[in-house]
């Protein structure tokens, strides 16, 4: 409600321009993500532990989760959509699930339950992991030299890990009729070992889709209901290294080692909000070839590697962080027709994870050296009028004309009698809450983390 | 003001509560009282230091709360207490000493003391989440607390007279300040910037600098945000309460004491709003000074039901209703006097 009272200019900027805030309480950060409602920001530390802090309140922090916690560094953390669990990924080997529910219990913390719920361990250390947007029991991970697997940890004593393919569709189909394959078995063996995933997301809303990365550059599409790849297509010879799907679905970015950014329109399909569009495979098939590169972001002249990109949620704008010690900034795209807007500065060293905080409009990143969070965020300038009611703040001198009754003097009984006679005909709603905030964002209740008191 | 305006203010009387028990809390003043956040516990602050705990608030057999625990460690009275709106355990305390304690209810013990406000603290609020603490004082500053660490994240000080009230709105991103020197600032709760200041006044519509001498401003004893956070209500020293449309700077609604007279002009007294009665509009319930807690219609301005308390001589007025809270839209309201009396209403 306090936007609705700053300058209106200032809420419609639509990404944020100056370094407001570093955080540096309790160790150095890797990774970092807010939850939907941005009112949170968990942030992954090397030492394994995660800190939570509270965003709308100058980033204090509200939690520490360092009982059961990783014993390497985090490389991954992924809220739930209702902001209660957060999964959390490490060199560890492990995957783990935390209901944030559990954290600050005032009972000794030999007495209290651990706030890991599910802990899922693997052959190796896991590259990053994403909850399913509407289970938050289930979610995929890219694992190091490894095929992706999708994870259903409803059951705690039944974790049903799924292993998906990594070979794109059509080598497999290939190798089922056997006649475009290449017909000497051990070679072909090499080249599937070298092949692997190295991220994988699921689509929004419904969570239909799940997309994967490959070290040699192809994109898969595996269906979450069967766990199938449904379509593959190749878009670089070399590494993909994130793939990053806008809040609406509508854009893909896929960041490679070729140092270029890839931005892709999405088929509408891919993200349906509702079940009833669910009919026949067949229809589906039809529409895979949709996938076209819009824009292609790289930097020409030093030829910079991005470390990490993000979308803002409707897709508008795109920002990435670059790899090396020369450059130590985070550039913001529009997308449209892709041209760079903004180039965040301030940090003075090289900056890896980039996330956005859609309700806040604030870009966070992490750096490398000191291992800060580092925020960016629109500042609001102050009105000075706003702390004497009849002032007024005017850009240039005016000529002041006089009110034709402003020196009138009033009875001070008829004053106070005609308002009175004003308020009768008002209406006051007391009741009715806004369902959108001035920047055009769902009011929703968000899970609230329990505060540690004593 | 005319007589006839108020003619038919307070013509009928519904019975809207029923009188579940009333009993002595102190025997001094009893400042402000609150109902958890889960409805089961019932806490009082007194002059005489104390913050008394009572479980119990409706008992089958009509007897009154039965006291649990009583928290000892202020050295002078208690202004005003706040329970932490995510763990009903948890209770905060405002005092003349200077010092703003946490206690955990559970184990009887201060966990907290937060110190930083050079005179009497008035007033204390908790954000919706439990972890900032918002405190007023009569050193005109307004501090946030970082709760979870103890320290004061801002200090606030646009006022120049004390503190006397503060009010949240639902999302938790305005504070509202209410102050003696008769201004209502809006606070950003993230920047701490001022967004806006109402004030009424005898000489105009709603707006003048404080600092005019022949404006005389009106101390402003109470705030309160609407359900919706879009009105504020406010308590002033003049005996009205009003509530205002703080964007367009405009007082939408008068409310005033049983037969146009004043609600209270000498004790700050609480309000707080009434929404789950079968009465078609929303309800206002407020302390006052010598009528017992009067209840108003928020559209038709009209008191539609009045709570006597006890006085403390026969023939004499009730006794003046110092704060007033409700539990579940209004289903319990319990009300402390400036002579230590608690009562508990249950709507009917």
């Amino acid at each position: 409600m306090n936007l609705s009272l700053q300058d209106p200019f200032a809420v419609a900027k639509e990404f944020p321009e100056s370094l407001t805030q570093t955080l540096s309480a309790g160790g150095h950060s890797v990774v970092i993500q807010f939850n939907s409602r941005g009112d949170y920001l968990a942030s992954g530390l090397t030492d394994g532990s995660i800190i939570i802090y509270d965003i709308s309140s100058n980033a204090g922090v509200i939690a520490h989760l360092k009982k059961d916690r990783h014993s390497r560094p985090v490389t991954s953390i992924s809220w739930s959509s209702c902001g209660r669990y957060i999964l959390s990924t490490s060199q560890d080997w492990t995957c783990k699930l935390w209901d944030l529910s559990k954290v600050n219990s005032e009972r000794d913390d030999f007495a209290a339950s651990s706030a890991v719920i599910r802990n899922v361990k693997f052959d190796g250390p896991i590259w990053s992991a994403v909850l399913h947007p509407r289970n938050h029991f289930i979610f995929v991970a890219s694992l190091f030299e490894d095929h992706p697997v999708h994870v259903d940890a409803e059951d705690e004593h039944n974790v049903v890990i799924t292993r998906l393919q990594t070979q794109p569709r059509e080598i497999i189909q290939g190798e089922d009729n056997s006649e475009s394959a290449t017909p000497e078995p051990e070679s072909k063996k090499k080249k599937v070992e070298k092949h692997v995933t190295l991220a994988t997301t699921f689509t929004p809303n419904l969570g239909l889709y799940i997309l994967t990365g490959t070290s040699k550059g192809w994109l898969n599409i595996i269906s979450s209901k069967t766990l199938e790849t449904v379509h593959s297509i190749k878009f670089t010879n070399s590494n993909i290294k994130n793939l990053v799907i806008s809040p609406n679905g509508r854009k893909l970015a896929i960041n490679s080692s070729d140092r270029i950014i890839r931005q892709i329109i999405l088929p509408d399909f891919l993200n349906r909000r509702n079940d009833e569009d669910l009919n026949g495979e067949e229809k589906v098939e039809e529409e895979w070839d949709e996938f076209e590169v819009e824009h292609k972001y790289q930097d020409l002249i030093n030829r910079l590697q991005w470390n990490s990109v993000v979308f803002n949620h409707n897709a508008e704008f795109l920002v990435a962080s670059t790899f090396g010690q020369s450059s130590q900034d985070l550039y913001v795209w529009e997308t449209s027709m892709g041209s760079l807007v903004k180039i965040l500065e301030g940090s003075n060293e090289e900056l890896i994870d980039v996330k956005w905080n859609y309700s806040k409009c604030m870009i966070g990143s992490t750096g490398l050296d000191s291992g800060y969070v580092y925020l960016w965020s629109i500042q609001f300038p102050q009105k000075w009028s706003a702390l004497a009611p009849d002032f007024v703040e005017i850009e240039e001198n005016i000529e002041y004309d006089e009110k034709e009754d402003e020196f009138d003097i009033i009875d001070d009984q008829v004053l106070v009698q005609k308002r009175l006679e004003e308020e009768e005909d008002l209406v006051v709603d007391i009741l009715t809450m806004e369902k959108y905030d001035a920047r055009g964002f769902d009011i929703e209740e968000s899970f609230i983390i329990p505060v540690k008191y004593d | 003001m005319t007589e006839d305006t108020y003619d038919d203010n307070t013509s009928i009387l519904e019975n809207v509560y029923a009188l579940k028990s009333s009993f002595v809390d102190s025997q001094q003043s009893t400042n402000t009282i609150r109902i958890s956040p889960d409805g089961l516990k019932l806490a009082t602050c007194s002059s005489d230091g104390s913050v008394r705990i009572y479980g119990d608030i409706l008992s089958k057999d009509g007897s009154p709360p039965k006291l649990v625990t009583t928290l000892l460690g202020h050295s002078k009275g208690v202004s005003c207490i706040e329970f932490s709106p995510v763990n009903s355990n948890i209770i905060a305390s405002c005092s003349d000493d200077l010092t703003i304690r946490i206690w955990s209810i559970s184990k009887s013990k201060c966990v907290k003391i937060l110190q930083k406000h050079t005179y009497h603290i008035t007033t204390i609020k908790f954000n919706s989440k439990g972890n900032l603490l918002i405190s007023g004082s009569a050193d005109e500053n307004i501090t946030i607390w970082d709760v979870s660490n103890s320290k004061p994240i801002k200090t606030l000080a646009a006022h120049s007279d004390p503190i006397s009230s503060i009010a949240l709105t639902p999302d938790n991103s305005i504070i509202v300040s209410a102050s003696y020197d008769g201004l209502m600032r809006l606070f950003d709760t993230e920047s701490g910037q001022c967004l806006k200041t109402l004030t009424y006044n005898s000489s105009s519509y709603g707006t003048a600098t404080a600092s005019t001498n022949d404006v005389v401003n009106v101390p402003i004893t109470n705030v309160e945000c609407t359900p919706n956070g879009k009105y504020i209500l406010s308590s002033s020293l003049d005996g009205t309460i009003r509530l205002w449309n703080y964007m367009d700077n405009k007082v939408v609604k008068t409310y005033v004491g049983v037969d146009g007279g004043k609600v209270c002009e000498k004790f700050s007294c609480g309000a707080k709003f009434i929404t789950g009665s079968s009465h078609p509009n929303p309800l206002i319930a407020s302390g006052s000074d010598s009528s017992g807690v009067l209840i108003w219609d928020v559209q038709s301005k009209r008191i539609i039901s009045r709570l006597d308390t006890p006085s403390e001589e026969s023939n004499s007025n009730p006794s003046t209703v110092l704060d007033i809270d409700v539990y579940d839209q209004g289903k319990i309201l319990v009300c402390c006097t400036r002579d230590g009396t608690v009562q508990v209403y249950e709507m009917i």
